[in-house]
């Protein structure tokens, strides 16, 4: 179902004005400054205003119901993003972008805590889920008919639609870009442009601090304006402590504002439920403070470790201009488990990559035109665990396996070997135990030769699965095939914590999709009255 | 949890040891950064934990001497060469968790070290020749 979208017509007859500049008045409640405490009825209340709530919180609106959305985080408008990654990380990211996964090895993790969700910080790449993963749910999970590519389908069309879904164009390709695409090409990795959501990028290369011009297609300039020009609501600076059962169903959830001292309750009640879909770091501990018990709760975490490489060039490359992630390719996802990525980074980000400290960074900061990052990204098959910590906060323990670093340390050759082909003068691996920059090809046996350990290696995990799985009966999952809590009428996981397994891709498109199928499987189903 | 003058003064030596003064890459050194004003935005918007665990690293800067180079003195009391050297020491430290708090005070501070105005200015300008680094780039600390 595809809505009139008056915000986004308005916003392409003219370009002065955003979507997240004209919204509806009263459609947004900033619960650090409203009066409380507010006590409101909706039909569902949806939890999370990323990928998976701001779609669902769409269709179910779309489809004739009153709609609430509660987001943590504030709603930071297109004018208001910064160039400075400084502000937009402590502004725009979970925990001011110091969270982290803990384990053998320390990982930061990319989340996004602002109304938009990661969908704000991300590259907007689009990927459908792989046959071979839903085959692997169908068969090894027993999923059978429930989610199948045949289902998926409609939903991965209209949101291409909606998005404009399209590979990267000439004009925004940018040199990190191009050069991957040359060099993985020579070595026969078969790259691809990167498909984005995107509506007249102009290359300013930060996706990752919020899109200056709303042509990437995150979900605070389109599900969400759009979900509120049809009547919904937004709750954001809330904070939804649990969900509350009467009857053992799900009637509504109760929270707190972020931000003051005053901590008057917010209550939304739901009078056909609640949809959960606040991330696979979150769902589960609020499922878990809402008293639901299942064993696989908080179990089966996977992620998509990443593993950057930089490289010094003769020639101009100017990251700071294309596509912030253009170039890639899949061709090892399925024998080495691996995908290879560009990421052009901003300059606050560069020293970051440099190796060594003193005159020498400061002089490789100043070379910073000639540097190539590109990086590997890892379909992990080590499982962690999402549990809540002694003082409340969220805990994810993950450590990749011997076979994962096997995997990673391949994608770090190649990314050496690519590299030195197109001519770099320095290569920098960033593992520990090697020597901090490369200069000759012959080195890159040291790569191969390069340690197992995870904490030889920096990672950043950007890709979240599991904690909250699916499966047909509560001792194999925590949710159904129609995406209830199993036991908890009323109460439904939409987001990626329901996936049983990680993709090898990323992972927006199939948490779109998916959410989408489980917004009109919900919206057609009888009402279950509490 | 805040920052403490103390923490502000060994942020401040810190950041002036890994991002220098440098006329051939015609960057501002990091004493020319508000560190202490920008310390006090992350305590306000960062968790806890976070803000403790970058006084741990201030503090394990500041006795790198001792851990890195056996000398008993703090990095304030180096002459500048030494500063760099002991902090390199330790960036590339066998103890993960020590080379790590180094690394994330590298990273907190290049927030605003690249937005300063006239170094990134210069990171975007027109391309210029590769600058000549000091140290034998393959050799291991």
């Amino acid at each position: 179902m595809t809505s009139p979208y008056p915000l986004d017509e308005a916003r392409l007859n003219n370009p002065q004005r955003f979507a997240d500049d004209d919204l509806p008045e009263g459609s947004v409640i900033d619960c650090a400054a409203a009066q409380l405490p507010i006590d409101e009825a909706y039909d569902f209340v949806v939890i999370g205003s990323g990928a998976s709530g701001a779609v669902a919180a769409h269709e179910l609106t779309s489809a004739g119901f009153s709609v609430a959305i509660a987001e943590e985080g504030p709603y930071v408008r297109t004018r208001e993003f910064k160039k400075e990654v400084g502000s937009a990380f402590l502004k725009l990211f979970r925990d001011g972008s110091f969270q982290a996964l803990e384990g053998r090895v320390f990982m930061p993790v990319i989340q996004g805590r602002c109304v938009g969700g990661t969908t704000v910080v991300n590259s907007a790449i689009a990927w459908r889920t792989p046959e071979d993963v839903v085959d692997e749910w169908a068969t090894q999970f027993g999923l059978g008919d429930a989610i199948t590519m045949r289902a998926l389908e409609p939903h991965f069309e209209a949101l291409e639609h909606d998005l404009n879904v399209h590979a990267v164009v000439d004009e925004v390709l940018g040199g990190n870009n191009a050069l991957f695409m040359k060099q993985a090409g020579a070595v026969g990795l078969y790259p691809t442009r990167i498909k984005r959501y995107e509506r007249g990028c102009k290359g300013s290369s930060q996706c990752l601090t919020g899109c200056p011009t709303a042509a990437k297609q995150g979900m605070n300039v389109t599900y969400v304006p759009w979900t509120l020009a049809l009547g919904g609501r937004l709750f954001c600076n809330y904070r939804v402590e649990r969900i509350e059962l009467a009857g053992g169903r799900a009637v509504g959830v109760i929270g707190s504002a972020q931000s003051r001292r005053d901590k008057g309750t917010i209550r939304l009640r739901a009078k056909r439920g609640v949809i959960l879909a606040a991330s696979t770091v979150q769902s589960p501990n609020i499922l878990r403070r809402s008293g639901v018990c299942n064993r696989h709760l908080g179990q089966h975490f996977q992620t998509h470790p990443g593993c950057g490489m930089g490289a010094v060039l003769d020639q101009d490359i100017n990251m700071y201009f294309g596509a912030t992630q253009g170039a890639e390719s899949i061709h090892l996802r399925a024998s080495e488990r691996i995908k290879f990525e560009t990421i052009s980074m901003n300059p606050e980000l560069v020293p970051v990559r440099c190796p060594g400290l003193g005159v020498d960074l400061v002089r490789r900061i100043g070379n910073a035109r000639h540097l190539a990052i590109w990086v590997t990204i890892l379909r992990s098959q080590a499982e962690g665990t999402v549990s809540q910590g002694w003082t409340g906060r969220d805990r994810v323990v993950f450590s990749p396996t011997k076979r994962d670093m096997e995997h990673v340390r391949a994608g770090q050759v190649y990314l050496a070997r690519m590299m030195f082909d197109a001519g770099a003068r320095e290569v920098w691996p960033g593992i520990y135990g090697l020597p901090p920059v490369l200069t000759s090809p012959d080195q890159v046996k040291l790569v191969e030769e390069a340690p197992l350990e995870p904490r030889a290696y920096t990672f950043i995990a950007s890709h979240l699965f599991g904690a909250a799985r699916m499966a047909r009966t509560a001792t194999g999952g925590v949710v159904d095939t129609t995406f209830a809590v199993h036991g908890v009428p009323n109460l439904f996981v939409v987001d990626s914590s329901v996936f049983p397994t990680n993709l090898g891709v990323n992972p927006q498109h199939s948490i779109m999709a998916m959410s989408r199928l489980a917004s009109h499987r919900i919206a057609d189903a009888p009402p279950t009255l509490a | 949890m805040r920052f403490t003058i103390g923490d502000h003064r060994a942020a401040r030596i810190t950041c002036e040891t890994i991002f220098p003064h440098d006329d051939h890459a015609e960057l501002a050194g990091a004493e020319h950064l508000d560190i202490e004003n920008f310390l006090d935005d992350i305590a306000a918007h960062a968790p806890w934990r976070a803000v403790l665990a970058l006084k741990v690293a201030f503090l394990v800067c500041m006795v790198s001497p001792l851990l890195t180079l056996g000398r008993f003195a703090t990095l304030e009391s180096l002459a500048p060469e030494y500063r760099e050297k002991a902090l390199y020491k330790l960036l590339y430290h066998p103890n993960y968790f020590l080379r790590q708090l180094v690394a994330v005070i590298k990273g907190v501070s290049a927030l605003l070290y690249s937005a300063y105005p006239s170094n990134r200015a210069r990171i975007l300008s027109a391309p210029r020749p590769l600058l000549q680094l000091i140290r034998s780039p393959s050799k291991v600390p």
